[in-house]
């Protein structure tokens, strides 16, 4: 239609003076700074604890980063109009990447007490292991899970197993070390936070320039960039997943690990976005650029990760439960039967509350274009995340004992990100302006 | 303005075709005539208009609960089937796992999955079918030469002889006041 053309910039969508946005960034820098406060705390109590529960948030903080870079690289690859309005708020959302060389830097210096490979001995079960089982039972985990042949051993036979296991266990990391040395790892590090930061300033860039200029040079660039922007991004995503959530466990290899690891920053991506352009849709921020139809996507896009997620989680967990070997299925043991049982709960927690109630909920029309509704399912999603990244991690220390330093480290870190995607708020329009598609995407209706 | 005759001369009224020029013209037309309170009649444009499902009241697909119906179907259908014939039927322990217990169900996952997507595909392309009344062999409107640029530049209303509310006159006057570009008649011998 030849009308569709609308005054597509009729106004600015900016952060106003008197808007309750406007230094908002100053409330989580305040609780980020008490949180660091207590994460220092932590450290000088228990280092092992601390980079744990660092890593945790640090994770959780990065993630969402990283999944907004991809989202913004999908929207250009496809060369899709629908999600141009939502678009800028997901580059907000990943601009504030180069902080992260700078959060990392705790990381750096205790990775001694997260990984085998580097002497880390958190991985022995613990001494005052109180469960009521008998020694033999203990030594050797619970019965359920052992041939019936091997049950009447005597003890001294199970623990020459058990060092037999420590034994094997060295040889798989020193099988590894050719990836797995601390130079190499570094040096990893360094080039995932350049491509990451490189590739979130270059399309900020591009984007926030085209608010000005109106150029659609900057859009076809974009375009032309977006297949090798991909490829740097997934090949670097899955890597240092390995590096940092996978090698914490010396033994486990899952080869689809960085896949999933991928779909969880992909479906808090987009749970948060929702969760934010509703915020700011509520303070009139975002006028009528984002309507119930570009909700009714991103809840299609909430749903079709869920799917994913579900997929690739469960196929970790399979190949992992069927083959049975030892190495292997220590990972999940670790979360169910052994540390006393205490991660079990997480476990269920996540197969309910991360597939099956919000498959469900999610899978109407009705419910994705009913707002409240949305955001209870997207509010979900981000919590379950936030619990699957612990539950990724803490079992490998030990049993599940909540404790003030992993809150400490989480308010700290992604306090300290978000505030700095708030003040990055107030310099730029939260609407793209001048993309070239913008018209098509304040006219967006599901056929 | 030309009544297309068959060759017989029994034909009567099968549908009354109006031509509109643009995609506000067809969707300002659709809005009366839904509001003059016809049923049996259908749009016909080259490409979806944004608001056409409101303006003629249709209310949404229910093919979401036929694929849900089909769906469940393959899933509770592959779980029985699995569970009888390796649980019941010719008891087999694979993996140390006690057969017919709660822990041979993630092996049975791929299954349940595959049916799942197996039996909603089904459901979906003939539920498809089914709602859209498909295969039909043929259909009034196709009788007029003008009909064939609705897939191209033009959009129809066709409004059927048995709508409750059709008289030739009438619903002719109707139409031609909605500025409609050409109205015709299609006439065709009853079966």
């Amino acid at each position: 239609m030849s009308t569709s053309i609308k005054p597509a910039a009729a106004r600015d969508y900016r952060i106003t003076a008197k808007s309750s946005w406007n230094g908002a960034w100053k409330y989580p820098a305040g609780v980020g700074a008490l949180g660091l406060g207590i994460a220092a705390y932590g450290y000088k109590m228990d280092p092992d604890r601390f980079a744990f529960s660092y890593l945790f948030a640090f994770f959780v903080a990065i993630s969402l980063p990283l999944g907004c870079l991809f989202f913004v690289l999908v929207q250009y690859i496809t060369k899709s109009s629908w999600s141009v309005t939502v678009r800028r708020v997901a580059e907000l959302l990943m601009r504030p990447m180069p902080i992260f060389a700078v959060l990392v830097i705790p990381l750096v210096l205790t990775i001694g007490h997260l990984f085998p490979w580097l002497g880390a001995k958190h991985a022995a079960p613990p001494e005052n292991d109180t469960s009521s089982e008998s020694p033999i039972a203990e030594a050797r985990g619970l019965e359920s899970r052992e041939p019936a042949a091997l049950r009447d051993l005597p003890v001294a036979s199970t623990k020459r197993m058990e060092h037999a296991e420590e034994r094997a266990e060295e040889n798989i990391i020193n099988h590894k070390r050719s990836y797995l040395n601390r130079q190499f790892f570094l040096v990893r590090l360094i080039a995932y936070l350049l491509i990451w930061t490189w590739l979130a300033q270059k399309y900020f860039r591009w984007s926030t320039d085209q608010d000005k200029t109106k150029a659609l040079e900057n859009t076809a660039a974009g375009q032309r960039f977006a297949p090798a922007g991909i490829l740097l991004f997934g090949f670097s995503l899955t890597y240092f997943a390995f590096d940092w959530l996978l090698s914490i466990d010396g033994t486990w290899y899952s080869t689809i690990f960085g896949v999933q690891i991928f779909a969880q920053c992909a479906l808090f991506q987009i749970a948060s976005l929702i969760l934010l352009t509703l915020a700011l849709r509520r303070s009139g921020l975002l006028g009528n650029a984002v309507t119930v139809e570009h909700y009714h996507d991103l809840g299609k896009f909430l749903f079709g990760w869920i799917v994913f997620w579900s997929y690739i989680s469960f196929a970790q967990f399979f190949l992992t439960w069927y083959s049975n070997i030892p190495d292997e299925v220590a990972w999940f043991h670790k979360r169910w039967h052994d540390n006393g049982g205490t991660w079990k709960n997480f476990s269920i927690a996540l197969v309910l509350m991360h597939f099956f109630v919000p498959f469900w909920f999610l899978m109407s029309r009705n419910i994705k274009r009913k707002l409240p509704l949305l955001a209870i399912g997207a509010g979900c999603m981000v919590f379950m995340h936030v619990i699957e990244v612990y539950w990724i991690i803490m079992p490998n220390l030990g049993p599940f004992e909540p404790s003030i330093v992993d809150l400490g480290c989480l308010l700290g870190v992604f306090g300290v990100y978000l505030a700095a995607v708030l003040r990055g708020m107030e310099d730029y329009s939260l609407v793209p302006i001048g993309d070239p598609r913008l018209g098509r995407a304040l006219d967006f209706e599901n056929a | 303005m030309d009544a297309k005759v068959a060759k017989s001369g029994a034909a009567v009224p099968a549908v009354i075709l109006a031509e509109f020029g643009s995609a506000h013209d067809v969707l300002h037309a659709a809005e009366k005539v839904q509001a003059a309170g016809y049923r049996h009649w259908d749009t016909h444009t080259p490409f979806p208009v944004h608001g056409m499902d409101r303006v003629m009241g249709l209310r949404d697909s229910r093919l979401g609960w036929i694929v849900l119906a089909f769906a469940l179907t393959g899933l509770t259908g592959a779980f029985v089937m699995m569970h009888w014939m390796n649980g019941v039927d010719y008891v087999t322990v694979v993996g140390d796992k006690p057969p017919g217990a709660p822990q041979t169900l993630p092996s049975m996952v791929p299954i349940l999955f595959e049916l799942t997507i197996l039996l909603s595909a089904f459901g979906a392309v003939l539920g498809m079918f089914g709602l859209n009344k498909l295969p039909r062999h043929h259909h009034p409107v196709f009788a007029s030469d003008r009909f064939r640029s609705a897939t191209d530049d033009k959009f129809f209303i066709s409004i059927e002889a048995e709508d409750p509310k059709f008289d030739v006159v009438r619903t002719r006057e109707l139409l031609e006041g909605f500025h409609a570009a050409h109205v015709e008649v299609i006439e065709e011998e009853p079966a």
